[in-house]
């Protein structure tokens, strides 16, 4: 019975919205109703999840773990955060440029970190890789389009260039497709396995 | 049925033990043909070495009788066995039990049942004399005297734990002061080579060994009498008590030296011709007590033994090495010839400076690039062919007229801010300008702040954002919501359907697959235009040529075409050259680590060549 239930709720719900979406307009008002119900326990479920999150790092640092400093970092970082939207209200501009000056540099940054991180792996990838078929292509497509995404070439002006470029840049439109269709399809057998009881994603 | 002999009644034949009185029944073990044991039982003093001297001397009158005898032994058997039992001396014959005189008498008459051990002991005893004997007791002392001489040099070449070599004073390792200690005595090698097969040397043996020694040559006695002229190999094989105690020391050697007499003489010949190597073989066993304290001397598990081939016994005897010990002596030989003389020169040298050139070079590289990032003007292209996509959602705009309700809706991170900004300010810039009815609407809690930097940078006012909960269900709700009731959509938010154009801000794919196919199909294709970073244009293109998209533009040079298209001016802000920068950046690394593997496997085949 307790594996049976989130079966049935899980398998019902699934086909309830797949009925919505085909059918249209005749279950659109009970579609809503139940998306409703959706949005109010996924938010009790956020709430749940960080209530969680507090509990444990606050357990952390009474218990003095270790790394417990992070645990301060963060428990200090939600109660201003929360406090000052309770007090200031979220649509306190001052707010608003204080949190975004915060998380803006914080976000650039680790963009910039990963952009790093790609560039060295591409340093080092032929000193480990070695002259290979792989290796080759990747360093060449790699080369062509970033000196393509500079638009350096396109301010030529030379139509029989700018016409190749054209036809370069589509190319990686393929790959994108392909890897669209096999996430579908991966969906949808994911979504399969959901209504027939086969996956539980919401564990045993 | 046996009767018990203590309460007289009856029990099973293989009863041990009377089940009436519990007396034990002895009767039980009564052997037949063995009716009288009591000799055995008055005589309990009477030992092995009696016994076999009671052989030995059953022997000899018979050997003085037939005077000569064959190598088959056959005329040892003799048919006169009565006689010769006839001549034993009356007291033998009483001392001997029944039983043995029995196998005496079978041991004559039946040639089989003399067996194959008493067939050559009675060969040798009939050619054996006073003089042999001493001479097969000689050797055999000898012979058990090299079986322990190698069992000792076999512990002292075993493995031991490694002793940190301490540096004297002067700064002299301990281990080359005991090899300069000991270098000088190697060219008496054969000094060395004899020392261990003298007797003191033996006499070094442990108790346990000299226990075993002494089992071996008491059971050497009792066997001396068939042995004669015959390898100890022989002794081990007739003899087993002995060939026990002896294998507990160590056999193989002497097998070794047995085949090395079957060794043919061309291979000694070639093998102790290395006289080069005399000298060093006669000297390891000096540095075996230096190896064994540096922890240098072979695993004990590869007791493969080295032994060279030379013209005595003593000299083989004295050469054993392990394979590993004779290659570690070796390798300290070199290191003391090599001791003094100067190091031979670097193939290659490194070259000075070069480590300055690289930095020198990289500097002016980099400043190479802040320079043209900061006075060169950006290039842009005059006339760019205008992208489909851009292209329709321009004419999306233009039919857009003054009061139409436009819904932007902001669902993008900080980190990607300033690409948004720049291609979505100049279309922001456009609708204001049209007369467009702006609602702000996201889905990130990030968006209520990054909506007010959008505002400024596109220069028009500012508005509330409102923000939708529920993620990717609350986007599915707010297309649902035909009446304007639910309470998912946020207040000043109207019905989807009622907005002639919802203007997407994206920079995550997974948010515009749920716009375009969860919202999409209760929307109205035209509708719906996205304004994505460019790492989205592959997303998006399928969706628009699907016909579920009414146009986008990704990317900085698809917004200033776009921007261009609409008359308004693009931002050019320091981003769109620290993308460029970043882009330089990112293809001198990959240039560089090109040229890097290049160089590596140049000099790899440079370091080839020499040795070739």
């Amino acid at each position: 019975m307790k594996k049976t239930i989130p079966i049935l709720v899980a398998a019902a719900a699934a086909l309830f919205i797949l009925a919505a979406l085909i059918l249209g307009e005749p279950l659109a008002g009970w579609l809503e109703i139940v998306l409703n119900w959706a949005v109010i326990v996924a938010s009790a479920a956020l709430l749940v999840a960080i209530a969680t999150l507090i509990l444990t790092h606050l357990r952390n640092i009474v218990r003095g773990k270790r790394g417990f400093i992070f645990s301060i970092i963060l428990i200090s970082t939600f109660l201003v955060s929360f406090i000052g939207a309770l007090v200031l209200g979220m649509d306190n501009s001052a707010y608003l440029r204080w949190v975004a000056a915060i998380q803006l540099p914080l976000e650039t940054s680790l963009l910039g970190l990963s952009a790093l991180v790609m560039t060295a792996a591409a340093l080092q990838i032929f000193r480990s890789r070695g002259w290979s078929l792989l290796t080759l292509t990747f360093g060449i497509s790699a080369l062509v389009f970033l000196v393509i995404s500079l638009g350096l070439l396109q301010a030529l002006n030379i139509p029989v260039l700018t016409t190749f470029i054209n036809f370069l840049q589509r190319l990686p439109m393929i790959g994108a497709r392909g890897l669209l269709i096999g996430i579908g399809i991966g969906a949808l057998l994911m979504g399969l396995r959901v209504v027939l009881g086969l996956e539980r994603p919401w564990g045993e | 049925m046996i009767l018990c002999p203590h309460c007289g009644k009856e029990n099973l034949p293989q009863a041990t033990r009377c089940v009436h009185c519990g007396e034990d029944l002895e009767e039980l073990f009564r052997i037949e043909g063995m009716e009288d044991n009591s000799a055995l039982q008055e005589e309990p003093d009477i030992s092995v070495a009696d016994l076999l001297e009671s052989f030995r001397n059953d022997s000899i009158p018979k050997d003085e009788e037939t005077g000569s005898a064959d190598s088959t032994g056959q005329a040892y058997v003799s048919d006169s066995g009565a006689e010769s039992n006839a001549e034993m001396p009356a007291e033998e014959e009483e001392q001997a039990p029944e039983w043995l005189a029995r196998i005496r008498k079978r041991a004559q008459q039946e040639e089989d049942a003399a067996g194959e051990l008493t067939r050559k002991g009675n060969s040798l005893d009939a050619a054996r004399s006073e003089d042999h004997r001493g001479r097969v007791d000689e050797e055999f002392a000898n012979w058990i005297g090299r079986i322990r001489e190698n069992a000792r040099r076999e512990n002292l070449l075993m493995p031991k734990p490694a002793i940190n070599s301490a540096d004297s004073d002067e700064g002299v390792p301990e281990w080359l002061r005991k090899v300069r200690e000991l270098q000088p005595e190697a060219e008496d090698g054969e000094q060395f080579a004899e020392e261990p097969a003298e007797e003191p040397a033996v006499e070094e043996v442990e108790p346990e060994e000299e226990q075993g020694e002494a089992a071996a040559q008491d059971q050497a006695q009792e066997t001396e009498s068939v042995v004669e002229q015959t390898s100890p190999e022989e002794i081990l094989g007739e003899t087993e008590p002995a060939a026990e105690a002896v294998s507990e020391l160590e056999p193989e050697p002497e097998a070794e030296s047995a085949g090395e007499k079957a060794q043919p003489a061309d291979e000694e010949d070639s093998d102790s011709g290395d006289a080069e190597e005399l000298p060093e073989s006669a000297a390891a066993p000096q540095f075996a007590p230096v190896l064994e304290e540096l922890g240098l001397a072979a695993d004990g598990a590869a007791l493969e033994l080295d032994e060279k081939p030379a013209s005595s016994e003593e000299l083989s005897a004295d050469l054993l090495l392990l394979r590993r010990q004779k290659e570690n002596a070796q390798i300290l030989m070199n290191l003391i010839g090599e001791e003094g003389r100067g190091l031979p020169p670097a193939k290659t040298q490194r070259v000075s400076g070069r480590g300055l050139y690289r930095l020198i070079l990289g500097a002016f590289l980099l400043l190479v690039l802040a320079a043209v990032l900061v006075f060169v003007p950006e290039a842009k292209p005059k006339q760019i062919e205008n992208p489909a996509p851009a292209v329709a959602l321009k004419d999306v705009l233009d039919r857009l007229a003054s009061g139409d309700k436009v819904l932007v809706v902001l669902e993008y991170q900080a980190a990607t801010s300033p690409e948004l900004e720049q291609i979505a300010a100049p279309v922001l810039r456009e609708l204001e300008t049209r007369g467009a009815e702006l609602q702000f609407l996201t889905t990130h809690p990030n968006g209520l702040w990054l909506a007010d930097a959008l505002m400024r940078a596109a220069e028009i006012p500012t508005r509330e954002t409102a923000f939708l909960a529920g993620g990717r269900l609350g986007v599915l709700a707010a297309a649902l919501n035909s009446e304007g009731n639910s309470a998912v959509i946020p207040a000043g938010i109207e019905e989807l359907q009622k907005y002639e154009l919802i203007l997407l801000l994206e920079d995550s794919q997974t948010d515009i697959q749920n716009w375009i196919e969860q919202a999409g199909p209760w929307l109205s294709a035209s509708k719906l235009g996205v304004l994505a970073s460019s790492q989205n244009e592959a997303l998006l293109l399928p969706y628009y040529d699907a016909g579920q998209l009414a146009g986008f533009a990704a990317g900085t040079l698809q917004g200033r075409v776009l921007a261009q298209a609409l008359d308004q001016a693009p931002l050019t802000s320091a981003p769109s050259r620290a993308f460029q920068a970043g882009l330089l950046v990112m293809i001198a690394v990959i240039l560089l680590g090109i040229l890097s593997k290049a160089e590596a496997d140049s000099s790899a085949r440079h370091a080839k060549e020499p040795e070739a």
